[in-house]
């Protein structure tokens, strides 16, 4: 355990550095010249209007919490996968276990759909 | 007291280094006066949750809480946070006029709790986990010991969490689908006020 | 998982397998009748299928689930509210055309959350139970989009089960810390103070869920805002549900004169009299069946901490039936009266509708008496047996307060009683009574008769089924 920590911590300081030695590293070499038009957020080419921030819609939220439904199934799937071959004689009914609880939810993918909640109208 | 032996050091201060930004973390969670910035604050109190779990040895509970905590309920949160107005503004009062029985409710569930904790005989307590939750012999870092418990003991839950995922599901869809009798109403005014601001300006400028 | 382990599970089951069946049949077609025809077919199938577990019962199914007598009574009580809600909703959705059919398959999630709650024997099964119900339930009570006050209650719902689970699994983890077991079992043996905060937690949560005062803000805006049948949904089934988890749950760490006794003696007495207080001034018939759910649920705290088992049993058993058929007839009467312009929950809608209505009017009239406890009433015999229960256990302060605050339920009871048989002020027109919700009026005023009236059969069949299967 504690050689361990100390490999992780040796890494985590490794990466650390990498990344804080590259930045400091360009920022020292790099020219620096500011000016108005550089200090503005690029925006395509025009210039920036209105504020930043604005109420997004409803769909977008979603999509997030499909993705997070489906998120947690797969989490669900990972444990699974790692025994299914180890057991001689018990794949059938590990099959059928996970089949009923991907087809409740393939189910209520299929309702998604059906149901237009999938448009993105 | 004892001088700590290296291994002590070494846990004491991974144990420390992790409990400062989980707890930071949240500390910067309820401060935060803009909403957002809470919600990104979250990151480092799951991330140091993922790690305690590391600490501990369960290896599949931390990449569960980085893949759903993270990966999923964070990107849910920022969301929900960009679907309210004025998401970034911080001119949200910070407490209410039940803040003094709130505190003194929170205080008093701290000392019940630091006072269970502190009292307890943990080492005395001699709680065999392997024995209780795994098959014999399986150690508990191991993921297929998960996949085993989950799908022998503790398949019934393992399928009624697919229904309780259908429910979450469908209450979703049903709270959040279009009103049929109203199309219209789908849209809520703020975004179409945001969009035309942007096109006519964008007009404007390429007239 | 054997066979046994199936046909103990076969209400259950059969349940959640209605509910994706009717969620493909909305994929291929929406229809409301379908929908309808579907869920009440599937819930008929599951309370016939509750014979099947007989043969096995008293069984654990997994460490998860115990199928004994008790739980398959309230398993069968859910599934026939359950039903009585759809039936009810049936009309309601019509009316308000509203479309119907995700309706059915949330009513019957949280069939089936409420049936793993009854059933519960581990801390992960009580969990899931209460999560499956309350999600499934957020979406009801949010189910009229256009609605103001349904959004809002389906905010405080949210709200108030996000801080039940907060508890409830804090408290989870603390008797896990101590027992190392997550069997209900477990709380018996614990050795340190973490036991004691986490029963506590644990309380606090699902005093939150059933509304124990001082627990108990959330419930009258919740009822208020969910449509007619969703409130009685919530009424019935949900609290049907987690009260059977509470009895499973504290019958194993009850003794007299603990500290948790007390706490539950506090939580009933405080009950009965807030709640009964609380309602006398409502006007609102939403909110004064809201505040009387929490002093019948007061009363049905003495059985918790009754001492003999088998009449406890029977007690909260024979309770639980008669609040049920009662609730649901009340609800019911509200939901043929409710229509598109908002349902009838104000008392002024009731006023004279013996004369416009008598059907309904007298239904009403035996769902109050019944929950006044009026003798030849449901009410009256289950509050006789929850009294000889406690006296049997020598309750007195519980029993005292119950005697008492009864008495100061009677005045609210009666007042819209009352306000049935005054004159009406206009003539409305009246709506003819839906077959559905008719049939399901019909059998919930003869239940309520019959258990006043002929209780004798009854009680010896849950004494048979209690005795055998335990």
């Amino acid at each position: 355990m504690t050689q361990q920590a100390i490999t992780i911590a040796v890494f985590l300081a490794v990466g650390l550095l990498f990344w804080m030695v590259a930045l400091a590293a360009s920022h020292l070499a790099r020219p620096r010249r500011p000016s108005a038009t550089k200090e503005t957020a690029y925006e395509c080419g025009i210039k920036p209007f209105g504020r930043a921030w604005y109420q997004v819609h409803v769909r977008y939220y979603i999509y997030a919490l499909l993705f997070v439904l489906f998120d947690v199934e797969v989490a669900f799937l990972f444990p699974w996968a790692t025994i299914f071959r180890r057991l001689s004689g018990f794949e059938i009914f590990l099959l059928v276990d996970v089949l009923i609880f991907l087809v409740v939810l393939v189910f209520g993918l299929v309702y998604a759909w059906r149901k237009g909640a999938l448009e993105w109208e | 007291m004892e001088a700590m032996t290296t291994q002590e050091i070494v846990h004491y201060s991974i144990f420390a280094l992790l409990a400062l930004v989980t707890v930071g973390g949240a500390i910067k969670v309820a401060a935060s006066r803009s909403m957002i910035h809470a919600a990104f604050w979250l990151f480092p109190v799951f991330a140091g949750v993922a790690g305690f779990y590391l600490y501990l040895g369960a290896q599949f509970l931390a990449a569960i809480q980085v893949l759903i905590y993270i990966g999923a309920i964070l990107l849910l949160i920022v969301f929900a946070v960009t679907l309210t107005r004025n998401a970034a503004d911080t001119d949200e009062a910070q407490s209410n006029r039940f803040v003094i029985p709130v505190v003194l409710a929170a205080l008093l569930l701290v000392v019940a709790l630091v006072g269970a904790a502190v009292i307890t005989p943990w080492r005395e307590a001699g709680v065999d986990i392997d024995r209780l939750l795994l098959a014999p012999g399986v150690p508990v870092t191991d993921v297929s010991a998960v996949g085993l418990t989950l799908l022998q003991q503790y398949l019934l839950p393992f399928e009624i969490a697919s229904v309780l995922l259908l429910a979450a599901m469908i209450g979703a869809i049903v709270l959040a689908r279009k009103e049929r009798r109203a199309p219209d109403e789908a849209l809520p005014a703020e975004e179409i006020m945001a969009h035309d601001e942007r096109t006519e300006a964008y007009t404007e400028l390429t007239r | 998982m054997n066979h046994a382990d199936y046909l103990s599970l076969a209400p259950l089951l059969v349940t959640a397998a209605t509910a994706v069946a009717v969620l493909l049949a909305i994929a291929v077609r929406r229809s409301h009748a379908a929908a309808f025809i579907i869920t009440a077919c599937g819930l008929i199938l599951a309370l016939l299928s509750l014979g099947l577990p007989l043969r096995h019962a008293p069984r654990g199914v997994t460490p998860l689930l115990l199928m004994d007598g008790f739980t398959l009574a309230v398993i069968g009580l859910v599934l026939a509210a359950t039903l009585g809600v759809a039936l009810f909703a049936h009309g309601y959705l019509a009316r308000l055309r509203l479309a119907g059919d995700e309706f059915y398959v949330l009513l019957l999630l949280v069939a089936v959350g409420a049936c793993v709650l009854a059933a519960a024997d581990h801390f992960a099964a009580l969990f899931l139970g209460m999560e499956t119900t309350s999600i499934a339930l957020y979406g009801l009570i949010g189910y009229r989009r256009g609605h103001r006050l349904g959004l809002e209650a389906a905010i405080k719902y949210l709200v108030l089960a996000g801080v039940t689970s907060a508890f409830v699994l804090f408290g989870i983890a603390l008797i896990y810390a101590d027992t190392g077991s997550l069997l209900f079992m477990a709380l018996a043996n614990g050795n340190s103070l973490l036991l004691p905060a986490g029963i506590g937690l644990l309380l606090v949560g699902l005093a939150f869920k059933l509304a124990f005062v001082p627990f108990h803000l959330w419930i009258p805006d919740v009822y208020e805002g969910a449509s007619a049948p969703v409130a009685a949904l919530i009424a019935t089934v949900a609290k049907l549900g987690a009260f059977a988890a509470l009895f499973n749950l504290l019958w194993s760490v009850m003794q007299p004169g603990s500290s948790v006794c007390i706490a539950v003696i506090l939580l009933a007495v405080l009950s009965m009299f807030v709640g009964n207080l609380l309602a006398l001034q409502q006007k609102n018939i939403k909110r004064l069946l809201a505040y009387s759910s929490i002093a019948h649920f007061g009363y049905l705290l003495v059985v918790v901490i009754a001492e003999d088992v088998l009449l406890a049993t029977i007690a909260a058993l024979v309770y639980l039936t008669a609040y049920t058929l009662t609730t649901l007839g009340a609800f019911g009467v509200m939901i043929q009266l409710s229509n598109a312009d908002g349902d009838a929950d104000h008392l002024e809608a009731y006023r004279g509708l013996a004369w416009r209505r008598p059907w309904l009017a007298g239904v009403m009239t035996a769902m109050l008496l019944s929950l006044a406890g009026i003798p030849l009433t449901a009410g009256f015999i289950a509050k006789f047996v929850l009294l000889s229960s406690g006296v049997d256990a020598q309750l007195w302060l519980p029993i005292f307060a119950l005697v008492i605050s009864s008495v100061i339920g009677l005045y609210y009871y009666l007042r819209i009683l009352l306000t049935l048989y005054r004159a009406p002020e206009a003539q409305p027109a009246s709506a003819p009574l839906p077959f559905t919700g008719g049939v399901a009026l019909a059998v919930l005023l003869l239940g309520v008769l019959w258990l006043g009236i002929y209780p004798a059969p009854f009680l010896t069949l849950l004494e048979h089924l209690l005795t055998y299967l335990r």
